[in-house]
């Protein structure tokens, strides 16, 4: 062991170890107390008398040394890099404070050591006289503070802003009110560089932040048309521990929506008036203060942008448009666009020209009640035309359009206007089928008594016409369930949600989110789970649209066929033959031979619809939603095609 | 120099006297800073490693050869030295971050009396060089009274370190099931056990205070380490009854979060979790002096954070309306002797105040949620409507419409088409469920079970289970249960539901007797979906708080009750309706015996619909109108919310009881009784069948397969089954209106006015 050769004679008077160790507190090494690199702390000199003891005494005492080295390197290293950032530099000086603070003691201690030492001075102690266990006495609190420190400066290499405030909070969760203290009041002087980032953030919505320290970034490369998604993100390794995360999703929030009131809602002065208006200094300590007044310029900003958002740039009207347009509201409107346009759709689609399109909306407009609407409203419907392939009619490519512009586009992105495009064209589609049975439907009523000529065809017509009702009844359930319980009840719900006007634009975004994508999914477009009943209804509308053109090809063959016989008729007056009463006349070859076919389409075609429906409808019941299995509810009142099904 | 060497080689025991006290008092002084001396070192022949020396305190031995006298005056002073390592080393540990708020409290509090010891150490050095005539002698006058509070620092350290070894030796018992309960997923192996942290410390401080209170000295150490020691925990309760937050991050507290339980359960959650298990107290670690207070603090917080949960701010308390609810509060504040000394040393007595007010702050709030903003009172209204069919016509209509729905095997029926009818019901203007806005929450069921089947389970498994509402709960659950593969608990209810049919078969068998086997109680009957039809009620969090799935599974129960005798009603007058109008029946048939035995079924179907209607007047306006006043009367003096839950329970309670639920004789008796009238009905169209056959037999006078023996026989078995279930009923009545409620008096007095049955010879 050491203490052999270590020489523990009474050599040295204690005043001069004292000497040393002062010395030694401030990193130095003094005469007989030196810094031992081995073993890192400092060690008396072996070879001098001191009593061991002592010895350890001093060992005890020049732990502090050691501390004092640790930090003292830290400031310095750190003092002149500015990379470690604004927080950091904030706790270099707080370092800085303490150790001087640390200075003064020690300038007290020395002083009394040479008060002692002076040999003109009586060399009898008085009671404030040092020893080196006096010494370790006083220095205690100092000794605590310094530990503290290292542990600090230790733990806090390489971290920076948040992530650096949040380890000094993380210290503070300790019991003893001195060390609670006293690293509360480290943190509060290290935070105030991110409080102030924080303040200008949430009054100014300014980010003044140079080393990328504060929990919200910026990328200046987006454009300003994106403002609200893309241009801020979160930094959560930089989101202090005790500002939790639905806070910092507030302050988050605040600052955005400040920006999105200066630069794409033009409302530069209000935010300036806010700024310039009375605002209370943030800092650290009082967590729930904090909050309230978080709370309270959040309500303030969201309001403020809600009211900009639904006053000077009318939200609510444009809602109200998309949903009267473009998922079919306005009912006047759609007749007179779908009479007007029926007929020139099934044209191939490039044959339709853009402004003869324009013009027929226009008209429509003028002949409804959407005249009365607001003009800047009625100036964003537009036509628009899909791009056009090979085959295509006008049916496939035509679709209503609402222009948007800044700032609204931030609610009415592009993707929710295609699905807005999706859901009108479903709807279209169904209300082109709603129109052509309804014609089918006319021709079966107004052509009943020349029918009835051919008593041949009667139970075929007959057939024709039940089948009809049948689809007639799908159409318009599909459309009620379609207009009412999807669209109505969703409707119902955004006003609801809207009216609460509570949250901010991100919360609005996600209620007419969840409005759209309640509509897609109810309205069959996109169901949450694999099973997807849009190519099954829409095959149910295609047989209905072929089986209204074997109606159609019916209905020639029959008028054809009158003719015939009408002609054959004269010809037959003319020769003098007696005229034979049509009833009674049969088909003759030919014509039986061109009706044969379309009595075999239609059959096909019409169980083919039943087969379809049937298949769709035994899925609905299944699901688990319950609104589809209404729907297949009230598709089915009477359990017709579940018989049917059964019986198949 | 060579002296002072010379000096130091010496043998102590060979100086003069003068000079061994001089080097003794020098060493001591360092000894007592835990520092070796020169002739008193560590006594190294107790053979202990450095660990626990380190632990116990260091064990010093003097110089063997100092001066008798001198050694034990020595001897005296160095248990201090020992005192101070040991503390020192506790200190040091204890400090550490993973030993919670109270522990560095309480480590703080012990380094002030440290310091202060040290201090006592500089000022005897000083005393020692400046001063001649200082001596051990004057060493031991100073030290005395500093040994006495160290001696107290220590036992009190160590008490602590004993515990935290025991509590690790029988942590696999503890902290097992508080792993099991936590499933967190992080591992407990590093955690502190709760007996020596947070309450365990308060615990270990007020036991030890209120032990040695007698030394005035000891005393007010205490009062001073348990005044430092609790503020972190009285921060932690103050901010846990003022604002439901519990900042815990070293698990010391008395309440535990359990985060994994969430509201979002309570919908289908059978057992109340939420509201049971999200905030529990931490049994054993509550400081025993706030135990009088710990249900008050558990459910001041957990309203608060009911309240927090649905998105209302909780607001710090005013200091005027402290002062004011203070003052109101004096008259019933909790009977606790307010001037003990150990709440004393606490935050001066201040908390408990503070827990009335908060408690009662708490309460308010909750309350006014509940009533006002939450319409408790319009919602138990609409339940009341629903299931319990008052002002009913919606329900009659929706009986009609879905009537051939309702008709076939409960599992071929469509819940879809019954919801899509029901809703057509509600909302149809003219009936009075129109006006209901809480319409829309009403949903249609379909039970699995029958409901005598299922009352049948809960109550026997009731008596042997060990807590009644638990298990009674999770076996009301049962259908649940089959549905949702319930954890590990099912095991026991799997083996008891099994168990209960047979048990019941078994009983029933002997009872029945004759009557068609085990038609109505046995477990693989098939029900119509008149029998499985059940309504459910849509509640969200907090009204579930209130309105829990075990109040509404009771409510389902009471509902399919009435539901039961309004069909068995319907169908008794089904039948009255074909004796009065059918061209058969009413025709004279002139034989004077079959007259006589259509007099008899005329007399049978018509004490049938009196048992019948007297007993659904019974339950409805006797029972349910009744107890619902109470309720109401209840809930407008409210002044809890637990009041609110207790109750509605105990409304629900005594409906299922009153209506003879909760028994299972009356039960299966009264289950005989309506299926003898259901078979009755069922009956009918064979006796009108039977009667045309007599008619024509007896115009014809020729004997024909259907004898009128046979078909009186037929009659008096069903006679027969009737009288002796409703006699059987009324004396089991008259029975249990002595041990379970008297209101079951009212029944018997409606049943049998006359004394009919009274009268009746009893013929089984």
């Amino acid at each position: 062991k050491v203490a052999e050769t270590e020489n523990t004679m009474y050599e040295i008077s204690e005043a001069l170890l004292l000497r040393d160790v002062v010395f030694v507190f401030q990193g130095i090494d003094g005469q007989y107390i030196k810094f031992d690199k081995t073993t890192g702390s400092y060690l008396v000199d072996s070879k001098i008398g001191v009593q061991r003891s002592t010895r350890e005494l001093i060992s005890r005492l020049s732990e502090m040394g050691c501390l004092y080295r640790k930090v003292h390197a830290f400031v310095n290293d750190s003092i002149d890099d500015i990379s470690i950032g604004l927080v950091g530099q904030a706790f270099c000086s707080a370092l800085q404070r303490e150790l001087t603070e640390y200075y003064k003691l020690m300038a007290i201690l020395e002083s009394q050591i040479t008060k002692e030492t002076d040999p003109n001075l009586s060399t009898q102690s008085t009671p404030h006289s040092l020893s080196l266990k006096r010494m370790l006495v006083s220095i205690n609190e100092s000794a605590e503070k310094l530990r503290l420190m290292a542990v600090l400066v230790n733990g806090c290499a390489r971290q920076k802003g948040g992530a650096l405030v949040s380890y000094i909070y993380m210290h503070t969760n300790h019991g003893d009110p001195f060390r609670h203290e006293f690293v509360e009041h480290i943190l509060e002087e290290v935070s105030k560089p991110f409080y102030e980032m924080l303040q200008s953030w949430i009054y100014e919505g300014e980010l003044e932040d140079p080393f990328e320290e504060f929990f919200v970034g910026c990328d200046p490369t987006v454009e300003e048309e994106d403002l609200w998604q893309h241009k801020y993100f979160m930094r959560t390794d930089m989101q202090p521990s005790f500002i939790s995360a639905l806070l910092a999703k507030k302050i988050f929030s605040i600052g955005k929506s400040l920006n999105f009131i200066r630069y794409s809602c033009h409302d530069n002065d209000w935010v300036t008036a806010k700024g310039k208006g009375t605002k209370s200094v943030l800092k650290y300590g009082d967590v729930i203060a904090l909050e309230h007044s978080i709370d309270a310029t959040y309500t303030k900003t969201s309001k403020r942008l809600l009211d900009i958002l639904f006053t000077k740039y009318k939200l609510m009207e444009h809602l109200t448009a998309l949903k009267r347009y473009l998922l079919l509201g306005q009912g006047d409107f759609v007749q007179y666009l779908m009479d007007q346009l029926g007929s020139g759709l099934s044209k191939p689609a490039n044959t339709l020209h853009r402004h003869n399109l324009t013009g027929t909306l226009e008209a429509a407009i003028r002949a409804s009640n959407a005249q009365y609407d607001d003009q800047d409203i009625l100036q964003r419907l537009d036509v628009r035309l899909a791009n056009i392939s090979a085959g295509d009619v006008g049916w496939d490519v035509f679709s209503l359009d609402y222009h948007v512009d800044s700032p609204i586009n931030t609610i009415f992105t592009p993707p929710t206007m295609i699905q807005y495009t999706e859901l009108f064209r479903f709807l279209w589609r169904l209300k082109r089928v709603e129109h052509d049975l309804s014609a089918a439907w006319r021709r079966q009523m107004t052509s009943a008594r020349t029918l009835a000529q051919i008593p041949e065809i009667e139970k075929d017509i007959n057939n024709s016409r039940l089948v009809c009702s049948e689809m007639i009844h799908f159409v318009y359930q599909l459309q009620y369930y379609l207009i009412f319980e999807v669209v109505g009840c969703s409707w119902d719900v955004l006003e609801t949600d809207i009216s609460k006007k509570s949250g901010d634009l991100d919360s609005l975004i996600e209620i007419h989110n969840r409005y759209l994508n309640d509509i897609t999914t109810k309205g069959f477009l996109r169901t949450s789970d694999s099973q997807d009943y849009l190519p099954s209804v829409l095959k149910i509308i295609g047989f209905i649209l072929q089986y209204k053109n074997i109606l159609d090809e019916l209905y020639n063959f029959v008028v054809k066929e009158l003719m015939r016989r009408e002609h054959s008729n004269i010809q037959a007056s003319r020769k003098g033959k007696p005229v034979e009463d049509r009833r009674n006349k049969s088909l003759d070859k030919e014509a039986r031979e061109a009706f044969l076919p379309i009595q075999r389409k239609l059959g096909e075609v019409a169980s083919n619809f039943k087969g379809e429906l049937v298949n769709l409808l035994t899925e609905l019941e299944h699901h688990k939603d319950t609104d589809f299995r209404f729907l297949s509810v009230r598709l089915d009142f009477n359990e017709f095609y579940h018989n049917y099904a059964k019986k198949v | 120099k060579s002296f002072e060497r010379a000096f130091s080689e010496l043998i102590i025991g060979s100086l003069p006297t003068q000079l061994q006290e001089y080097a003794i008092i020098e060493d001591l002084l360092f000894v007592m800073m835990g520092i070796e001396g020169k002739y008193i070192g560590v006594n190294k022949a107790d053979g202990l490693t450095e660990e626990i020396r380190y632990i116990e305190g260091i064990d010093y031995v003097v110089d063997s050869t100092l001066d008798p006298s001198l050694k034990d005056l020595a001897e005296r002073i160095l248990p201090l030295a020992t005192y101070y390592t040991a503390i020192g080393a506790f200190v040091e540990t204890y400090s550490e971050m993973k030993y919670g708020f109270v522990n560095h409290a309480l480590c703080g509090a012990i380094r002030e009396l440290l310091k202060e010891y040290l201090i006592l150490i500089t000022q005897l050095e000083h005393q020692f060089r400046t001063s001649s005539s200082f001596t051990l002698q004057k060493f031991w006058f100073y030290v005395h009274p500093t040994l006495h509070t160290m001696s107290n620092i220590h036992s009190l350290v160590m008490e602590i370190r004993d515990n935290y070894q025991e509590s690790m030796e029988d942590d696999d018992s503890i902290n097992g099931y508080d792993e099991l309960l936590n499933s967190d997923g992080f591992s407990k192996k590093n955690s502190i056990p709760q007996q020596v942290k947070g309450g365990g410390i308060l615990s270990i401080l007020s036991y030890r205070m209120s032990q040695m209170s007698g030394d005035p000295d000891t005393k007010k150490l205490y009062v001073y380490l348990l005044s430092k020691a609790s503020k972190p925990y009285i921060s932690m309760m103050h901010t846990w009854i003022h604002h439901g937050e519990i900042r815990d991050p070293y698990d010391e507290f008395m309440i535990q979060e359990r985060k994994n339980v969430k509201k979002e359960h309570l919908k289908e959650d059978f057992n109340d979790t939420y509201w049971e298990m999200r905030y529990t107290i931490r049994e054993n670690t509550v400081p025993p002096f706030l135990i009088p207070f710990q249900k008050k603090i558990l459910l001041a917080g957990k309203y608060l954070n009911v309240i927090r949960e649905c998105g209302i701010a909780i607001e710090e308390p005013r200091k005027k309306t402290i002062d004011e609810s203070v003052a109101e509060s004096k008259a019933d504040r909790t009977d606790v002797n307010m001037n003990s000394d150990v709440l004393l040393a606490m935050d001066g007595g201040r908390f408990v105040e503070n827990i009335e007010i908060a408690y009662k702050r708490a309460n308010r709030t909750l309350l006014d949620l509940l009533l006002k903003d939450q319409q408790l009172l319009a919602r138990l209204r609409s339940i009341k409507r629903y299931f319990f069919l008052d002002q009913s016509d919606f329900f009659t209509h929706f009986l009609d419409l879905a009537w051939s729905e309702l008709k076939k095997p409960s599992t071929q029926v469509s819940i879809t088409k019954l919801q899509s009818l029901l809703d057509l019901v509600l909302r149809n203007p003219s009936s009075v469920a129109y006006a209901d806005p809480f319409k829309e929450d009403v949903k249609v069921e379909m039970s699995s079970v029958g409901l005598v089947e299922q009352l049948l389970r809960i109550i026997n498994v009731e008596p042997t289970a060990m807590t009644r509402g638990g298990r009674a709960a999770e076996d009301l659950g049962g259908r649940r249960g089959e549905e949702s593969d319930g954890e590990g608990l099912d095991e026991g209810g799997g083996e008891r539901q099994t168990y209960a049919p047979s048990v019941i078969g078994s009983i029933i068998g002997s009872i029945t007797g004759t009557l068609v086997g085990g038609h109505s109680t046995g477990g693989g009957k098939q029900l119509t979906g008149i029998e499985a039809l059940s309504l459910d009620y849509v509640v969200t969090f907090p009204l579930s708080l209130v309105i829990s799935r075990k109040a509404l599974t009771k409510y389902q129960l009471l509902f399919r009750h009435l539901l039961y005798l309004k069909y068995v009603e319907q169908l008794l007058c089904n039948i009255w309706t074909e004796h009065f109008k059918s061209f058969h029946w009413r025709e004279e048939s002139g034989h004077p015996s079959i007259t006589a035995w259509k007099n008899r079924m005329y007399a049978l179907r018509q004490r049938m619909l009196v048992f019948i209607q007297q007993f659904s007047y019974y339950v409805t306006n006797e029972v349910l109108e009744r107890q619902w006043r109470i309720l109401q009367s209840n809930l407008a003096k409210l002044s809890t919310v637990d009041q609110v839950l207790e109750y509605h329970t105990d409304f629900l309670d005594t409906c299922l009881k009153e209506c003879m639920l909760t028994n299972a004789k009356l039960l299966r008796i009264f289950a005989k009784l309506t299926h003898t009238c259901v078979l009755f009905a069922n009956y009918t169209e064979k006796f009108r069948k039977s009667l045309m056959v007599l008619k024509s037999q007896s115009d014809g006078n020729n004997s024909g397969p259907v004898s009128l023996e046979q078909q009186e026989k037929t009659l008096h078995k069903f006679e027969d089954n009737f009288l002796y279930h409703i006699k059987l009923l009324i004396e089991a009545l008259n029975f249990y209106s002595a041990t379970e409620t008297v209101q079951f008096l009212c029944l018997v007095v409606r049943l049998d006015y006359n004394l009919y049955y009274y009268n009746q010879p009893s013929k089984r």
